[in-house]
C-alpha cells in the first residue's frame, strides 16, 4: 500500500529550505528560505540560477534535470559563483512540475562564507554544523602540530650544529671536519677537488705553561680569528684537537699558491704570540685528488705526514704532501 | 593529542604568571596543575576553574564550542554530546560520559559518569564563561559531584557576535 502526503509550503521550507519547486520547462514556481537566499534577484527559471557542472551552454540545466533518473545525483553549479557545486535530486511530485533538493556536499564551507549562512539555514537532520565543527577543529590541530614539528626541527639543527661545532672557537670540531669531509670527498658532490692544511701551533705548551689555560684559551680564539680571515666563505675551518687546526679550502691549487696562503697564515700566528712565547705553526698540506669517500683517515693521516716533516725541519714551516701514486696526475700550472 | 593538552595547560599557567618546570611536556597535566596551585597558594579545583573559563578565551576553541549551541540553554541541553564531539576529533583522550538531567523546579543537573572532581571544575569554569559569551545570565553551583545550573535570563545581554564561517567573520 503507498502513503499520499500533502505537505503545505511552510512544511516543506522547514524540512528542505534547500528545495526548488519548477514547471517542467524549468520555471521557478517556489524555493525554499536557504534556496532563495542563493537566488539571483528576479530570477525566472533554473537557468538563471544554475549551470551544468560541466558546461555553460544555456538550455542545457533543465534537460539535465529532466535527464535525471531516480536516484540519480544531480550536479550544478550556481550561476553566479561558479565554484559553488551543489548537489541534489529530483522527484516528479505528481500534481505536474519537479520537486528538487539540493545541498552542499563539499561546497559547504564556501557557500556559508559566501551567503553568510548560519545555523538556521539548514534542516536539523543536516551535517553542514558538524562538518564545519570538524573543519575548524582540524585545522586548528594542524596548526599546532605543525608548530610541533618547526619545533622540533629547529631543535634537531640546533643540536646537529652544536655537535658539529667546537665549543671554544666556533670552529667546526672533528665530527663537523668529518661531515665537510664526507661532501667535498663525494665524486657526486660540486666541490670539484680542495686542499686539506692541517696546522700545529708550535710552543704552545709554554703558553698554557708560563702564562696559564685562560692565556692559552685566548690565544686559541685569537688564532681561530686570523684563520677565518686567511680563507674565504665558503672554505671551512676546523678545531680538531688542543691545538691542531684544519682548512678546507676548495678548488685547485698549485704548490705554490698554497705555500704562500700557508706562509701568511704562519705570519698572522706569529703576530699573535704573546710576548717571549714565539708562538708559530707548522703546516702540512695535502691535496685531495685521488682520494675518495673512504679514504679521509688517510688524507689526514697524510697531512700529517706532511706536518711533522715541517715541524722536524725547523718550525714555523709549510709542507706540501706529494700526490699519491695513484692519482691521475695533472701539470701543475706555472708559477704566477 | 596529549601534547597539544599539555601545550595549553602550560600556556594558560605561564599566563597565570607560573613558569612551569622546564620538563613541562613531560610531566602528567594533573602534576603539572597541582605543583601550580600550590605555587599561586590556590585551591587545585579553583585553578582548574580558571583553565575552563580560560579555554573559552582561546579564538579556535572558542569557536569549536560556539558551534555546540546556537544559545547557551540550547548549549547545555547538547551537553552530552560533548564527549562525542571530542571523539569525533581525537579518540586518544579519554572524556567521562555526561549526563544531564532537568528538576522539576527548572534547575539542569549535570554530572560526570565517573564523578570526577576535575572534569567537573573544568566544566563549571568553562559553562561559565560561556554564559558570558553567549549574554545568559546563571548561577552555576557544585552540588552532590555535579553541577547545578539555573538559568535566570537567557537575554540579559548581548551574544558575541559569531558566524558560522570564519572567513565571514573576517570581512
Amino acid at each position: 500500500m503507498t502513503h499520499a502526503l500533502t505537505l503545505g509550503q511552510a512544511a516543506l521550507d522547514r524540512m528542505m529550505p534547500m528545495h526548488l519547486c519548477i514547471a517542467d520547462c524549468g520555471l521557478i514556481h517556489f524555493a525554499g528560505p536557504t534556496m532563495r537566499k542563493l537566488m539571483p534577484p528576479g530570477a525566472q527559471g533554473v537557468e538563471d540560477i544554475f549551470v551544468e557542472a560541466r558546461g555553460i551552454a544555456t538550455g542545457h540545466v533543465i534537460a539535465a534535470i529532466r535527464a535525471a533518473e531516480p536516484g540519480d545525483r544531480l550536479a550544478l553549479r550556481l550561476r553566479h559563483h561558479r565554484q559553488l557545486m551543489l548537489r541534489g535530486h529530483v522527484v516528479a511530485p505528481g500534481f505536474g512540475g519537479l520537486l528538487l533538493n539540493f545541498g552542499f556536499g563539499v561546497s559547504l564551507s564556501d557557500a556559508v562564507a559566501t551567503f553568510g549562512l548560519t545555523e538556521g539555514d539548514f534542516a536539523p537532520t543536516e551535517l553542514a554544523l558538524e562538518l564545519m565543527f570538524l573543519q575548524e577543529a582540524n585545522r586548528a590541530i594542524q596548526q599546532e602540530l605543525a608548530r610541533f614539528n618547526r619545533h622540533l626541527m629547529l631543535a634537531r639543527q640546533d643540536a646537529e650544529r652544536e655537535a658539529h661545532t667546537d665549543a671554544l672557537t666556533g670552529l667546526l670540531n672533528r665530527r663537523g671536519l668529518q661531515a665537510v669531509m664526507r661532501n667535498a670527498l663525494d665524486p657526486k658532490g660540486d666541490m670539484q677537488g680542495f686542499a686539506l692544511v692541517h696546522l700545529d701551533l708550535d710552543n704552545f705548551k709554554q703558553v698554557n705553561d708560563r702564562l696559564g689555560h685562560g692565556a692559552g684559551d685566548r690565544l686559541l680564539e685569537n688564532v681561530a680569528r686570523v684563520l677565518g680571515r686567511a680563507v674565504r666563505s665558503r672554505d671551512h675551518v676546523a678545531r680538531i684537537g688542543g691545538d691542531e687546526f684544519v682548512l678546507i679550502l676548495g678548488g685547485s691549487w698549485t704548490c705554490q699558491a698554497l705555500t704562500a696562503i700557508g706562509m701568511r697564515i704562519v705570519q698572522g700566528i706569529e703576530a699573535i704570540s704573546p710576548e717571549d712565547c714565539a708562538v708559530s705553526a707548522s703546516l702540512g698540506i695535502v691535496l685531495s685528488a685521488g682520494y675518495g669517500p673512504d679514504s679521509i683517515d688517510q688524507m689526514l693521516n697524510d697531512a700529517d705526514v706532511a706536518l711533522y716533516r715541517s715541524k722536524r725541519a725547523g718550525k714555523g714551516r709549510v709542507s706540501v704532501a706529494p700526490l699519491p701514486v695513484d692519482a691521475a696526475v695533472k701539470p701543475l700550472p706555472g708559477p704566477r | 593529542m596529549h601534547d597539544l593538552v599539555s601545550r595549553a595547560i602550560e600556556k594558560f599557567l605561564i599566563e597565570q604568571s607560573v613558569s612551569p618546570e622546564s620538563q613541562a611536556d613531560t610531566l602528567p597535566p594533573g602534576r603539572l596543575l597541582h605543583d601550580a596551585a600550590r605555587n599561586l597558594d590556590k585551591p587545585v579545583d579553583e585553578l582548574v576553574e580558571d583553565l575552563g573559563a580560560w579555554l573559552v578565551q582561546q579564538e579556535e576553541i572558542w569557536r569549536l564550542l560556539r558551534f555546540c549551541g546556537r544559545d547557551f540553554l540550547d548549549f547545555l541541553l547538547r551537553l552530552e554530546e560533548l564527549p562525542d564531539r571530542i571523539r569525533l576529533i581525537t579518540d586518544d583522550v579519554d572524556i567521562p560520559e555526561i549526563s544531564l538531567s532537568r528538576s522539576d523546579d527548572g534547575l539542569l543537573w549535570v554530572t560526570f559518569s565517573d564523578g570526577s572532581p576535575v572534569w567537573t571544575s573544568l566544566l563549571a569554569g568553562l559553562l561559565r564563561a560561556m554564559a558570558d559569551d553567549y549574554g545568559t545570565l546563571c548561577v552555576i553551583f557544585r552540588q552532590d559531584g555535579g553541577l547545578c545550573i539555573d538559568v535566570s535570563d537567557s537575554a540579559f545581554a548581548a551574544a558575541r557576535t559569531f558566524h558560522l564561517s570564519a572567513r565571514g567573520q573576517a570581512r
